[in-house]
């Protein structure tokens, strides 16, 4: 008899059935495609939802950018810090909102795991940034999404994922052992159908799928090894909570790929907590 | 030896001990460049928040006791079912218990 608490290919189809990304993001990503679109026209899409605009604004002018007191209008945020990257806060606006009505389950609080997910988000660009990455697209948000299938789980299956974690406590394993043994099935592999669903790009598609192990079928991706280590180290420094209660090991491999000077956390560290603290209240009070 | 700063900590005469980049990693002041109060006026107007200067006292420029050190190293212990295998992951276990340990005076 099999020992897993849920069928793996109802799962998979619930997966299916999940909403779609609210319609400024797809009609975001059409005006994104034409290249002959112009700053004022995203900016026209953007300025249309107030809330989130004024949320963009707000990050655009944070300690993540640089550019501080700044950026006045969208189409200055725009130009700063361009229309990827624009394109990239406005995805993770709507996916944190998307799962504001995730509620919690005993110890499994979102609220936690999306101050972890933030954590990871910050010390990937970061490490991108002092790993000499010029074009830094995607680091910020692969990092912000790479445990959505965490969330998806709980959203669909509280009850067995408060297992799953309890599990995990009592054998000392990784969730996502505990998940291929209880479910059959990890939150990698369901964040990433979910990425497929939303047309998300396959940089972050990747990070969500292989950032436990570092590696896609051990081959080295910049972008992946960097959201593998930031997760580590989002989990040491006790960023949020990501519902794991082991430090997972490191892909020694990815350390020598990586290449960060000498002391590298001795001398970033602080700067990396106080980030974290001023992005913490811009992304997560939706309200404001 | 260096040293993280804030910015508003900063006085003349302190020497860079890191680069100060902008958002293209394209350099701003170099390391070696000595703070002078023009400089420190330019990196407020650049939002610069911290600093990396050369300086004889710890990395950590907060002294925690050794006995909260301890609880810090133990509470990370027991989460850590490895150990460091090179200077880097000995240097973030290290900044990972500095971490732990500011909380306990926040």
């Amino acid at each position: 008899m099999s020992s897993r608490l849920v069928n793996s290919n109802e799962l998979i189809n619930k997966v299916r059935e999940f909403p779609t990304l609210p319609t400024i993001y797809s009609s975001l990503m059409d005006l994104m495609q034409n290249p002959r679109t112009t700053s004022i026209e995203l900016a026209h899409l953007l300025t249309q939802d107030q809330a989130s605009s004024a949320k963009l604004l707000k990050i655009a002018n944070s300690a993540i950018y640089g550019l501080q007191g700044r950026i006045n209008t969208v189409s200055q945020a725009i130009l700063y810090i361009g229309f990827d990257e624009v394109k990239n806060i406005v995805t993770a606006l709507t996916i944190i909102k998307l799962f504001n009505t995730v509620h919690s389950r005993n110890e499994i609080n979102p609220v936690d795991l999306w101050k972890h997910s933030i954590g990871v988000g910050i010390i990937t660009r970061q490490i991108g940034k002092s790993s000499g990455v010029r074009n830094l697209e995607n680091y910020f948000l692969s990092g912000i999404l790479h445990d959505l299938g965490k969330l998806v789980f709980l959203k669909m299956i509280p009850t067995e994922y408060s297992q799953v974690m309890e599990y995990s406590i009592n054998n000392k394993v990784t969730i996502r052992e505990a998940e291929t043994k209880l479910l059959g099935i990890t939150h990698t592999v369901i964040g990433e159908m979910l990425t497929e669903k939303w047309r998300l790009p396959n940089s972050i598609k990747n990070a969500i799928r292989y950032h436990t192990t570092g590696m896609i079928d051990n081959t080295f991706d910049h972008l992946v090894g960097t959201v593998h280590i930031a997760n580590i180290v989002a989990n040491m420094y006790g960023m949020g909570y990501s519902w794991e209660n082991i430090v997972p090991e490191p892909n020694v491999e990815i350390w020598d790929k990586l290449n960060l000077p000498d002391k590298y956390f001795t001398n970033n560290y602080k700067y990396i907590t106080m980030e974290f603290d001023e992005s913490l209240s811009l992304l997560l009070n939706l309200r404001q | 030896m260096r040293k993280m700063i804030k910015l508003e900590d900063a006085v003349e005469g302190m020497v860079l001990a890191e680069p100060i980049l902008n958002n293209f990693n394209q350099t701003l002041l170099a390391v070696g460049v000595t703070l002078d109060l023009e400089k420190i006026k330019i990196l407020r107007t650049w939002n610069i928040k911290l600093l990396s200067i050369k300086s004889e006292d710890s990395d950590y420029d907060l002294e925690f006791s050794p006995e909260i050190l301890a609880i810090c190293q133990n509470m990370l212990e027991r989460r850590m079912l490895w150990n460091p295998r090179n200077e880097i992951e000995f240097d973030l276990i290290q900044s990972a218990i500095y971490v732990s340990a500011t909380e306990f005076y926040e």
